[in-house]
């Protein structure tokens, strides 16, 4: 057999999408040649047997490790983006649970201590209540990053709730979001986080990271909301990425309008 | 110009803000552990092997000039990584990791059973490839890599590439086969 099917072609056969004009075409010329219809079959189920081959997650340690790796570097550097939480670590010897409850301590404390603070006078300077301000926000990027990454939809639906309260989003926070809404098992995680990163989305880098978004999504639900976004945002960088998800997805005829009709006010 | 295209994040890790491989990582982890577990069937070995892939584009990042894609190159470096852990270690000779495997929702406990003994089948036929037809089955099936850039990867032309997947698939099918018997 192998030695009678022309293997570019064949091969173009099994790339070609099931159902397609292409694939009866190639399939009609294969045939034309002489090539078992069996094996052409036994190919097909092949192929969609490998689809149904599933991958796990991988655990939260691998992240841990990475981040630690990439602190590690960072400090060798001379960064210190990490240095608080290294710095608790080394501290305290304690698991990520009971840093993440002191820390959420210390906010409150710091919150405390800092409201208590401005009431008398004299004021503190302008250099240490920014200090203040900044230790503040960086713990909660911490906590929102922590809940972010747990498996229940609750607790990121709290991590989302502290992300939206920030000020700026670092690039680790503003990671942990963009894979949220591009791959949260939860779509109603995934509106949340649109949501919130719509607050942000005066920030370029943001805003194209809402725009690349338009193709991981596959609830209609979320395609609605993004289409409804885009436009608000009169984000005309949105039509090519709605383009692709026409060009992608078989979508009902109202989902199908919806994107054309966005597409037209976009253009 | 995207501040988040891979080639700009590469240029500022090339200029010592080597936090923002955080970007890279984040990006591409899933698919990178999705590569490697199904290279080695082992969740655990996988999760090591995307760690050292990020230790070596840090330590290597010089070696990025932004020429070709920087998904190329990243596999690239994952071969590299594989091939090593695979001289290291013992013959890949199966993949018996059944742990992760999820099943469609709405499979009944029967469906479930056949689906997961396909699914066996299927990981035991891949691991009797050889790791470079594994790998380009592996690359052009499963990873979103064009055939361009899998030649890019191998350094040959696309349409042996196209012709190494067959190929793969045909020694697979056999496999199935005599598995199936």
């Amino acid at each position: 057999m192998e030695n009678k099917i022309p293997e570019e072609m064949a091969q173009e056969y099994l790339d070609a999408p099931s159902g397609s004009k292409l694939k009866k075409e190639i399939r009609e010329r294969l045939l034309e040649m002489g090539v078992d219809p069996e094996e052409l079959e036994a190919f097909d189920r092949l192929n969609r047997r490998m689809d149904k081959w599933p991958v796990p997650e991988p655990s939260p340690r691998m992240d841990e490790r990475f981040y630690a790796m990439l602190a590690q570097e960072s400090s060798k550097r001379g960064k210190e983006s990490f240095r608080i939480w290294e710095w608790m670590k080394k501290i305290y010897g304690q698991k990520e649970g009971a840093i993440i409850r002191q820390i959420a301590f210390a906010v409150l404390c710091l919150a405390v201590g800092w409201m208590a603070g401005r009431q008398p006078a004299p004021a503190p300077g302008k250099t240490e209540v920014a200090r203040l301000t900044g230790e503040v926000e960086e713990m909660r990027s911490m906590l929102a990053v922590h809940f972010l990454t747990q498996p229940s939809p609750g607790k990121r639906l709290e991590g989302l709730k502290l992300a939206s309260d920030l000020d700026h989003l670092d690039i680790h926070t503003l990671n942990i979001l963009l894979e949220t809404l591009n791959r949260d098992s939860s779509v109603s995680v995934r509106l949340v986080a649109l949501e919130t990163l719509s607050k942000f989305s005066c920030d370029p880098a943001i805003r194209a990271g809402l725009v690349q978004s338009i193709t991981f999504q596959d609830s209609p639900m979320m395609i609605l909301a993004m289409a409804d976004m885009m436009i608000n945002l009169k984000e005309k960088q949105a039509v090519p990425y709605l383009r692709t998800l026409l060009a992608n997805h078989t979508l009902d005829p109202e989902l199908t309008d919806k994107i054309e009709k966005s597409i037209l006010l976009l253009s | 110009m995207n501040p988040y295209s891979d080639i700009d994040i590469m240029n500022q890790i090339q200029s010592g803000d080597v936090e923002k491989l955080s970007i890279l990582y984040e990006r591409y982890k899933r698919l990178l552990f999705s590569y490697f577990y199904r290279m080695s069937g082992h969740a655990q070995i996988s999760e090591d092997l995307v760690q050292n892939v990020f230790i070596r584009i840090l330590r290597f990042n010089h070696q990025f000039k932004g020429t070709g894609s920087f998904k190329t190159w990243m596999y690239t470096i994952a071969w590299h990584e594989f091939a090593d852990h695979a001289r290291k270690n013992a013959p890949f000779n199966k993949m018996t990791e059944l742990s992760g495997i999820e099943m469609a929702e709405e499979a009944t406990p029967e469906t479930e059973l056949d689906q997961k003994e396909e699914i066996e089948l299927l990981k035991k036929a891949m691991g009797q490839l050889d790791d470079e037809h594994r790998q380009v089955l592996i690359l052009s099936k499963y990873q979103e890599m064009r055939y361009r850039e899998i030649a890019e990867i191998l350094e040959c032309s696309e349409t042996a590439v196209k012709t190494r997947v067959f190929r793969a698939m045909n020694q697979l099918k056999k496999n199935m086969k005599r598995l199936e018997a």
